[in-house]
């Protein structure tokens, strides 16, 4: 029993999945305090953030930008890549272990009590929606409508208004209203899970070989169905059935509610291993060849 | 197309100023990503975000330069990632032309002030005073940082910065 594993001696994902989203929300509330104190090589918030030389940018506001303006700089360029790199090899991470709007998400969630729902099977299919209206409508308005919904912009932004100016404007807390009321309101994690345009880019990230949940056939028990393997999840997938871009973004919260010993049959891995082969059969396949060859 | 747009993005208020190096305004919404970055490298916080007056801009940097004015340091276009704030010379710097209000501005009613023209940082050129003793703005120098607004003593201003990007 310790901090990092539990009893059975298994990783506590969520543990450190918090201290990561505490980290952030802590960095954003200090930001501001050091930018009062004439601080400019460190600046900015998940919209984009300036950390000495290195200039970072949400990938889907930095497309966005790009559409509306047909121009662009070097630095949202550059800064993209970083970001980018990270959800081709990590997957969404961005969104379980960074987006202070997750985290709160996933607060609200556990507040409502909400388990598993039954969502008809379109909804998870707004997310290519959803990124091809934020980013037709940015072209075509000529303005980076994501940057203007983003929530990890508008959560991060919120400090920085608070403290460095001494006030939320209007704009920023009636955004913020406007994505908790859809929180309550909308099915579980909507917003999270297929509107909210920052992740939905990062899930289509994606590759083949990206860091993802696999399981074990041969240990996994065949009576949790698809329904109770969700559960666990608070996106609602069950790691069975996970496809490229089902969604999930790497929580580990499955990992870690995996029934058995030290050896969860879920674990990360990169890119999708093949099931082991099942040697209980093996005896009988033996028998039936030297059968056939005795014959 | 384009006016359509741009009342959308607007709103139907008078726009407001921005940031010193702006693009023209058009290019400017296009680009800026209301990640705050000038906002939080003002050294006078005088950034402040868009609200919903300005249409869909909403979040988009402004200053109210009767509240806090531009000091011209420039530091906020050198953070600007998108390019939406460009670094420029201080005296090519085109955040709008101040406007005297000739009915309420105390020089023009026989009250000896020269408010605005002592904090200007273009001094007898872009603000000067002509032989009444009255402020006379040349636009043609005039950057629109807006410090003659906030030392205007007259309530309301008598000087405005009009947008002209």
């Amino acid at each position: 029993m310790s901090f990092a594993r539990d009893d059975r001696g298994r990783i506590r994902w969520t543990r450190f999945r918090r201290l990561s989203q505490l980290f952030f929300v802590a960095f954003f509330i200090a930001l501001p305090f050091a930018n009062r104190y004439g601080v400019v090589e460190v600046l900015g918030t998940l919209a984009s953030l300036r950390l000495g030389p290195v200039s970072l940018v949400d990938p889907a506001v930095g497309a966005s930008s790009l559409l509306a303006g047909g121009a662009f700089t070097v630095t949202i360029l550059t800064g993209m890549i970083l970001p980018v790199l990270l959800a081709l090899a990590l997957g969404p991470v961005f969104c379980s272990w960074v987006c202070p709007w997750g985290l709160l998400s996933e607060m609200v969630d556990r507040l409502l009590g909400r388990g598993p729902q039954r969502i008809p099977g379109w909804l998870g299919r707004l997310r290519i929606v959803s990124i091809a209206v934020f980013l037709g409508l940015s072209a075509i308005l000529g303005l980076p409508l994501v940057a203007t919904l983003s929530a990890p912009r508008l959560i991060t932004v919120l400090p920085l208004e608070i403290i460095f100016l001494g006030g939320a404007s209007i704009g920023t807390l009636s955004l913020l209203a406007g994505l908790l009321v859809a929180e309550l309101v909308l099915p579980r994690r909507l917003w999270c899970r297929a509107l909210c345009p920052v992740g939905a880019l990062l899930v289509y990230l994606r590759t083949p070989w990206t860091l993802r949940v696999n399981w074990r056939s041969d240990t996994c028990d065949p009576k949790i169905d698809r329904l109770k393997g969700r559960r666990m999840c608070v996106w609602n997938l069950c790691p069975r059935f996970l496809e490229t871009y089902s969604g999930c973004t790497n929580c580990g919260a499955c990992i870690e509610a995996c029934p058995g010993g030290p050896e969860p049959s879920l674990y990360f891995a990169f890119g999708r291993r093949p099931a082991p082969v099942d040697t209980s059969l093996l005896p009988v396949i033996y028998s039936a060849v030297d059968r056939g060859l005795e014959e | 197309m384009s006016w359509t747009r741009r009342s959308l993005l607007t709103g139907f208020f008078p726009e407001e100023l921005r940031p010193p190096g702006a693009r023209r305004e058009e290019e400017f919404l296009a680009l800026c990503i209301k990640c705050g970055r000038c906002t939080a490298s003002c050294p006078y916080q005088s950034i402040r975000q868009a609200g919903w007056t300005s249409g869909l801009a909403v979040g988009t940097p402004v200053i109210h330069p009767r509240e806090i004015p531009c000091y011209v340091c420039m530091i906020c276009p050198d953070v600007c990632p998108s390019g939406a704030l460009e670094p420029v010379e201080k005296s090519m710097v085109d955040m709008g032309e101040a406007v005297v209000d000739t009915e309420t501005c105390f020089a023009f009613l026989g009250i000896l002030c020269r408010a605005c023209i002592d904090i200007c940082p273009f001094q007898d050129t872009a603000i000067f005073q002509n032989l009444d003793l009255e402020p006379v703005v040349d636009t043609e120098f005039c950057i629109g940082c807006g410090l003659c607004v906030k030392a205007c003593p007259a309530e309301p201003e008598a000087i405005r910065v009009i947008c002209t990007r």
